[in-house]
């Protein structure tokens, strides 16, 4: 792979996990404030509301492996 | 294990004489779940409390009251206090503490009132230090009108054109003007117009006090300080009472409480002017106990009897039942959803899935060390309960992410193993190259083997899913019967099986570029496998259900994570000890080499980000190793919805039988 | 930043449905019916009133213990709402809210005409709007009706109550038509339809319940159009002028072409009780308040299905105490009880 290549490469790869991020971003906002809406009443929320916050992370990591697949598969 | 606890369904009925001793009998046993009965007709109505209820209930709300007026607080007792001598003398402790406590805080308002009236005062005797007049010169007088207030205007020359009799007071008070005004009565109504119309005015009013202002200031503020020493002393009593009293209040609630609970049970009952029947469920293997326990205390006389027929499964309630170590996960189970009788209880699956996602994530021994200390911590401080529980997974997790960080041989993100990393030999912290344990190279290194390491978390995640699937066969077959089964999770059976197998020979070809064998028999088999399953599945639940095939595939590459979170976790410490060892602790290979100023500032970065990662280590693989489980795995077998088994009985804490 | 029309409401919402959660479960209302008021009282202490009776249990014994913490945790219940939410939500709960302004000024003025003493006054007082306890406190305290509503001559309802001549119902008519006035205003400034729509059925459950008692009053039309608010979802201005005029046969049988005649038609044939009706339109309002606030999750009905669910709560468990204070029969209790 030539440097200009390999720059492409890494640069796509972090626009992979950049994206994926703003996008969980988004979806998180609204179950984080649900989650700590909920919690604020009833504390046995607390591990609920957790999980479900981590819900769209599922996008982080898909984006994160297809950087880690750009990076060390390619 | 798998299954929660077998129950039996109980009835028992007897004439209302028999229904006291037969309600301390089980609540003494602490094992009868009680079905609310709801149904009222005309034989048999809601039961009454028994007598007592209303007197034990304006005990308890007294009690509450005093308790928190004192505010006492719940604690661990020094010793348990016998509940046969505390009704005795229950009542005149109530009445007495009643007494004492609202006598005092009688008293307590009535000083603080007093202090409030004597500060009032006193703020409103200071503007008339600026004056030189005794508080007495400015009342009692019949033709004369006084008035006083702040000011910044010059009024005299106004005054003066409304009357030449007047006599004009003013001084100072911090920084500000003040006056006294005597204007005789028939001018007094001008003048307060004159006064309203300047903006600066404010008036204030003469305390009704004889005597010089700062005489009596002398003398408000020794009362005041009398008042407050009162006040002062009448708290340290009260936190003396408090002391005192805090472990009978507790222990009175509780007894209280018992007698409450027990006196209230008939709200549960169905009753007839005569008799009471009390519908409920024991564990199968209490049956006996409950049996001969009840009529021992009522002479044989109650009617007790264990039925058999079928009831609808979701009034049977679930008590979970795994051996020991699987036990904390039942709380895991839990926060998800009480499983319904016929369902499997996944608690001892969880039991190994769970610490194993969650250490290949992890798989570090330094951190494992330190996360399974600090397991060991909380459980040590939360005997029972859900951080008790949590603490447990906790500790196993950590345990099993210590063993896979040797096998990645890591620590602290260091190397453990000398190693070599992209043709660079990297050494390691043991100083030795790693073992081979069965054929496998120890360390292996989570960034050099990443695609291997991908292929692995996507088959843990078939065969997590496959198991799941399998385990939805079973609770549907159990459920619905075989054929609702084969439809519902057969066929993504055969969909994941047969998909699996068709993209393990697409995708390679795909990669190298070479067209399909379409011959293989493998590819053929596994395309073949899917379509039936499509077909299954459209049949069974619509075509509508198309649309969730690619779920499946989500939900196998979701597995992904257990790489990605795991990478990105060795990255954070990789990046913190590579900061700071090349740049402050060793820069350009030489320890110490930029003074010991910067190797401090390399060890602070070091704490600071291995801190940061730590709590990241277990906040992160603790989320998604349970989310894998939640949403990857039940989502294909498990329902939820049974009625949690509370027994009749209560758990003391204050007070003994 | 530009939150999402959703994710504005996601933090009040889940709140309020936890708090819903929280509230007393129905079937444990036939068994208050067999417990004594000290039972009652300590069974609602070890609930979401705690803090309130165990605050009180100093002040109060029996049924003041009880009233006085029932109205407390509703008017702290109901400020924690205002307290909790933002920009949009914080504006239409607090503008709704504003019917206990108005309960508030009613009860005063009531209390005043047939003068009851300050104590009294306060036991029904709920200062769950604008106006505060302390601000009431000093009111009550002022002799005359003339003197009350001179007092409240800074706030917002002055203009309903200026113009007493003596007849108290007259100025609680106009109280009522500005408080809905109002709030059709608000609501219609902000843009929110949702809120509107409850706002309209709500109008048109309490024209039903004034029909119904006027009717059974035998009062005159143009009496009767008086008192009815305009603004209605279903009932609009013509219908009402032409259910005024009816007989009460005729308009029962009229009430047929509209949706709440569902509400009601299993009772028709005892239509001439009031208790009767009123609790099922009370019903009907709840069952239609969480009915559409599942169709619309993250809006402002839930939060609205639960500042109504509340109040019925309150309203259930102080029936059911009044009722054992007088001795009432249980099944009369239960008739009134809206579950």
């Amino acid at each position: 792979m030539d440097p200009t290549q390999a720059g492409m490469v890494a640069v796509g790869a972090g626009l992979a996990v950049g994206l994926a991020g703003i996008g969980a971003g988004l979806g998180e906002q609204a179950i984080g404030a649900a989650a700590v809406g909920a919690m604020a009443e009833d504390e046995k929320f607390f591990g609920k509301g957790l999980l479900m916050t981590v819900i769209p992370e599922s996008i982080v990591i898909f984006g994160l492996v297809v950087a880690l697949i750009l990076l060390f598969v390619f | 294990m798998l299954k929660p606890t077998k129950m039996t369904r109980v009835m028992i009925a007897g004439t209302k004489d028999l229904m006291e001793p037969a309600i301390s009998t089980l609540h003494r046993l602490n094992v009868l779940h009680i079905s609310d009965y709801s149904e009222e007709n005309e034989d048999f109505k809601i039961g009454r409390p028994l007598k007592n209820a209303s007197r034990l209930s304006e005990h308890l709300l007294s009690l509450r009251a005093i308790s928190n007026q004192l505010g006492v607080k719940e604690k661990e007792p020094a010793l348990k206090q016998s509940s046969g001598e505390l009704p005795s003398r229950i009542d005149e402790k109530i009445s007495e503490l009643q007494k004492e406590v609202s006598s005092r805080f009688d008293d307590l308002r009535s000083i603080e009132f007093k202090i409030k009236e004597k500060e009032d005062l006193v703020s409103s005797i200071k503007p008339f230090f600026g004056l030189p007049l005794s508080l007495d010169d400015y009342e009692g007088y019949e033709t004369l009108k006084v008035f006083t207030g702040y000011i910044d205007a010059d009024i005299e020359p106004n005054i003066s054109r409304i009357t030449d009799k007047y006599e004009l007071i003013t001084g100072e008070h911090e920084k500000r003007k003040i006056f006294a005004l005597f204007v005789p009565v028939a001018f007094a109504d001008d003048v307060q117009k004159l006064l309203q119309e300047e903006r600066t005015y404010v008036e204030f009013k003469v305390p009704g006090l004889k005597g010089n202002p700062p005489v009596l200031l002398d003398e408000l503020t020794k009362e005041i300080a009398i008042l407050k020493e009162k006040h002062a002393s009448i708290k340290s009593e009260l936190e003396n009472i408090r002391k005192e009293y805090s472990e009978f209040i507790m222990a009175a609630d509780e007894y209280l409480s018992v007698e409450t609970q027990k006196a209230e049970a008939p709200l549960r009952f169905a009753t007839s002017p005569n008799a009471f029947i009390i519908d409920g469920w024991v564990p199968s293997r209490k049956y006996d106990e409950i049996e001969s326990e009840l009529q021992k205390s009522t002479g044989g006389l109650v009617y007790l009897t264990g039925l058999e027929e079928e009831a609808k499964e979701e009034e049977i309630p679930i008590e979970l039942e795994n051996p020991g170590p699987a036990k904390p996960f039942e709380l895991l189970i839990n926060t998800f959803a009480t499983p319904k009788y016929g369902e499997i209880d996944p608690a001892s699956l969880v039991f190994i899935t769970f610490p194993l996602f969650y250490a290949i994530m992890l798989g570090d021994v330094g951190y494992g060390i330190l996360i399974a200390g600090i397991a060991v911590v909380i459980k040590n401080k939360f005997k029972s309960g859900g951080l008790n529980a949590l603490a447990l997974i906790l500790f196993l997790s950590a345990v099993l992410s210590i063993l896979l960080g040797v096998i990645y041989g890591e620590f602290f993100g260091f190397p453990l193993f000398n190693v070599e990393v992209k043709g660079e030999m990297e050494y390691g912290l043991l100083g030795i190259a790693g073992p081979a344990i069965a054929g496998i190279h120890i360390p292996v290194h989570r960034f050099e083997s990443v695609q291997s390491l991908l292929l692995i978390t996507l088959l843990i995640g078939i065969v997590h899913i496959f198991l799941g699937l399998v385990l939805g066969f079973r609770n549907i077959t159990i459920e619905h019967g075989l054929k609702h089964a084969i439809y519902e999770k057969g066929s993504w059976m055969m969909i994941l099986l047969g998909g699996v197998a068709a993209i393990a020979k697409l995708m390679p070809a795909l990669m190298s570029k070479l067209p399909v064998q379409s011959s293989d028999p493998v590819f053929v088999g596994g395309v073949g496998l899917a379509v039936i399953g499509i077909i299954l599945l459209i049949k069974g639940e619509g075509f509508i259900s198309i649309m969730e095939i690619p779920t499946l595939l989500s939900n196998v590459l979701s597995y992904a994570r257990i790489l990605a979170i795991g990478l990105s976790s060795a990255g954070i410490a990789l990046a913190v000890n590579t900061l700071s060892m090349k740049l402050f602790i060793r820069p350009d290979g030489v320890l110490l080499g930029g003074g010991i100023g910067l190797a401090l500032v390399g060890v602070l970065i070091l704490l600071i980000g291995h801190l940061i990662n730590l709590l990241l280590g277990i906040l992160g693989p603790g989320l998604h190793s349970l989310r894998l489980q939640y949403v990857e795995f039940f989502t294909k077998f498990y329902e939820g919805g049974g009625n949690k088994y509370v027994p009749f009985g209560y758990n003391r804490k204050y007070t003994e039988e | 930043m530009g939150a999402s029309d959703g994710a504005k409401y996601a933090y009040i919402v889940a709140r309020v449905r936890a708090m819903k959660g929280k509230l007393i479960p129905r079937d444990m209302y036939p068994k208050f019916l067999n417990m004594e008021i000290p039972e009652i009282t300590r069974f609602i202490g070890e609930s979401e009133y705690k803090n309130d009776v165990d605050e009180l249990g100093k002040k109060y014994r029996g049924t003041d213990l009880f009233e006085h913490a029932l109205n407390q945790n509703l008017a702290l219940t109901y400020r924690k709402l205002i307290d909790v939410s933002q920009n949009e939500a914080n504006f239409l709960i607090t503008e709704y809210l504003r019917s206990f302004d108005i309960w508030n000024i009613k009860t005063v003025l009531r209390g005043k005409f047939s003068g009851a003493s300050e104590e009294e006054i306060l036991e029904d007082v709920i200062s769950a709007g604008q106006l505060r306890y302390r601000d009431l406190t000093e009111i009550v305290k002022i002799g005359t009706i003339e003197g009350v509503i001179a007092a409240f001559a800074k706030t917002p309802y002055y203009p309903a109550l200026e113009g007493y001549k003596g007849v108290l119902a007259d100025v609680e008519n106009s109280l009522d038509k500005l408080y809905y006035s109002n709030l059709i205003k608000a609501a219609s400034a902000s843009g929110n339809k949702l809120f509107l729509k409850f706002l309209r059925t709500e109008i048109d459950l309490k024209n039903l319940k004034i029909l119904f008692r006027m009717k059974r009053a035998g009062m005159e039309r143009d009496e009767i159009i008086k008192m009815l608010i305009p603004g209605g979802m279903e009932l609009k201005e013509n219908d009402l002028g032409r259910l005024s005029a009816m007989s009460f046969s005729e308009f029962v049988r009229a009430l047929e072409e509209f949706s709440y005649w569902k509400a009601i038609s299993d009772i028709s044939a005892e239509l001439g009780s009031l208790i009767h009706i009123e609790t099922r339109l009370d019903k009907y309002g709840l069952v239609y308040a969480s009915s559409i606030s599942y169709y619309y999750p993250l809006s402002i009905l839930p939060v609205l299905d639960y500042i109504l669910s509340k109040k019925i709560e309150v309203d259930n468990l102080r029936i059911i105490v009044r009722g054992k204070e007088t001795n009432l029969p249980e099944d009369i209790i239960k008739a009134h009880l809206v579950m």
